[in-house]
């Protein structure tokens, strides 16, 4: 009884040894026609080595592409409406209103007193934005609107600047 | 309630949405275009724009050409800034205007002079740029000298190059810290004398401006999917004043690199600086009457000012 169990044992042993060997070579093979069907491969090359084909080395102005005829020119009054983004806050800018960016200068300071002599400049930069007769201007680093002068009937055009909340006057 | 998934959906899922977040923020042949920012806080530089990018002269005009191109332009300030011409004076169309202040348009009395910038959206760029910078010379609140007013010029046209203000803000002083144009002005109470630092840019005003328009490499190459008769390329887009990349591309013929052409990578203007990245992707087939073997591809840099810069390789693909 014991004998036999142990020959059991023993041919599923040679059996499962068989299954691992034809494993194997299966997958050898199969490695083997892949490696093959890669055409004539002999290796992955090193590492690029060449040096930039002529002619791509030169500076200077080369070409006369010339985009200022495209785009939307938000110094023009718009076709359309047109969304902005100023300090993260988006506003939308009413068709036939125009925004422009202005970058107020450096302030002057009086050497007698130390101190700047026209005062302190609040909103150093920021943007104009006309309608009409109409101005809102709204800080570039903050977003507020710290100035409008809105005409009534620009009123509803230009809500989304939150006139409600607007200083004017602060120039 | 068991609300785990199966096994097998859960890596399923993960990488349907790590293929969706991918398809989202990556598209072929794109990158992320925003405004760019020359220095911190100023955006929408002028030059940057239209001479890096686009090639273009800046034609310029102001209340006296002759002084302010012997003073200011003509100088190796501004037009020496770079190599070649760069600035035309031409008064019938004009991108930077010097004059004297209008009663009642953009600057306030309490400066000596401001900068309107005009700005015009670029859809395919996905950001906008300036196209037009009037430079006012407040002069109806302020009296110049002749060195306050090249001092004044300057500082404004930094502003143009990309510069952001240096001075002290609170309260309004000079800056003790550094020598620059972009400080403040100064005046005995009559006149404005000059800019707290002289009247020209510093070393290290042109430094910074001629840093600016200095394209960086394309980063981190690398190989996107699984190459077959296509392979797709991807790098690091961390430059904002390129005008594209060219990308070469190369075939391994048993002992070196066939070149086999370069292309412009289209829109490769990223509005950017270097802490918002993109990523380009270039898919490059295996070309007609090409063998199957190994392909690679190198990409430089290029930009008006600089031309084409730097020179890095993606890993090689094979193709069938």
């Amino acid at each position: 009884m014991a004998e036999s169990a142990l020959a059991e044992e023993f041919a599923m042993s040679r059996r499962n040894t068989r299954v691992v060997i034809n494993v194997v070579i299966a997958v050898l093979f199969a490695g083997g026609v892949a490696y093959l069907a890669r055409d004539s491969v002999i290796g992955e090359p090193a590492g690029p080595s060449m040096s930039p084909p002529p002619g791509l080395g030169v500076s200077g102005q080369d070409g006369t592409i010339n985009t200022e005829a495209n785009g939307i020119d938000l110094g023009q009054p718009l076709a359309q409406s047109f969304e902005i983004e100023i300090a993260g806050r988006k506003f939308m800018l009413p068709a036939g209103a125009t925004a422009v960016q202005i970058i107020e200068g450096a302030p002057v300071i009086d050497i007698n007193t130390g101190k700047a002599a026209g005062g302190p400049v609040e909103h150093q930069r920021y943007w104009l934005i006309s309608l009409g007769a109409s101005n809102v201007k709204v800080d570039d680093s903050t977003g507020e609107v710290f100035d409008a002068q809105v005409l009534p009937q620009h009123e509803s055009a230009l809500a989304a600047f939150g006139l409600g909340t607007a200083q004017s006057g602060q120039r | 309630m068991n609300r785990s998934l199966p096994p097998l959906l859960r890596p399923a899922l993960t990488g349907t949405i790590a293929a969706i977040i991918a398809l989202w923020t990556v598209g072929e042949g794109s990158a992320f275009h925003r405004v760019f920012l020359a220095e911190e806080n100023l955006s929408r530089t002028y030059a940057i724009d239209h001479w890096a990018i686009n090639g273009n002269v800046i034609r310029w005009c102001s209340d006296d050409n002759s002084f302010y191109y012997s003073n200011v332009i003509g100088t190796a300030y501004v037009e020496g800034l770079f190599a070649g011409a760069h600035w035309a004076q031409d008064c019938s169309v004009t991108s930077v205007w010097i004059r004297s202040y209008v009663s009642g348009d953009r600057c306030s009395a309490s400066v000596g002079a401001c900068t309107t910038l005009f700005h015009r959206y670029d859809a395919a760029r996905q950001g906008d740029c300036v196209y037009a910078a009037p430079i006012w010379l407040n002069d109806q609140n302020w009296e110049f000298t002749l060195a306050s007013t090249i001092a004044v010029v300057h500082h404004e046209l930094g502003h143009v190059h990309g510069l952001d203000e240096r001075y002290i803000e609170s309260p309004p002083s000079c800056n003790p810290y550094e020598q620059t144009i972009m400080d403040a002005a100064v005046s005995d109470g009559v006149y404005i004398q000059s800019g707290c630092d002289g009247y020209h840019p510093s070393d290290g005003d042109l430094s910074r401006e001629r840093a600016f328009y200095d394209p960086d490499p394309a980063q981190q190459p690398l190989i996107i999917g699984s190459p077959s008769t296509s392979v797709t390329w991807q790098w690091k887009d961390q430059d904002w004043a390129e005008a594209s990349y060219k990308v070469s591309y190369y075939h391994w013929n048993g002992t070196s690199w066939a070149y086999i052409r370069t292309d412009d990578h289209p829109y490769a203007v990223a509005y950017g600086r270097g802490s918002r990245i993109g990523y380009i992707q270039r898919i490059f087939a295996r070309p007609s009457g090409w063998p199957a073997g190994w392909y690679t591809s190198c990409i430089q840099t290029y930009n008006r000012i600089y031309g084409a810069k730097h020179w890095v390789c993606t890993p090689n693909a094979y193709l069938s």
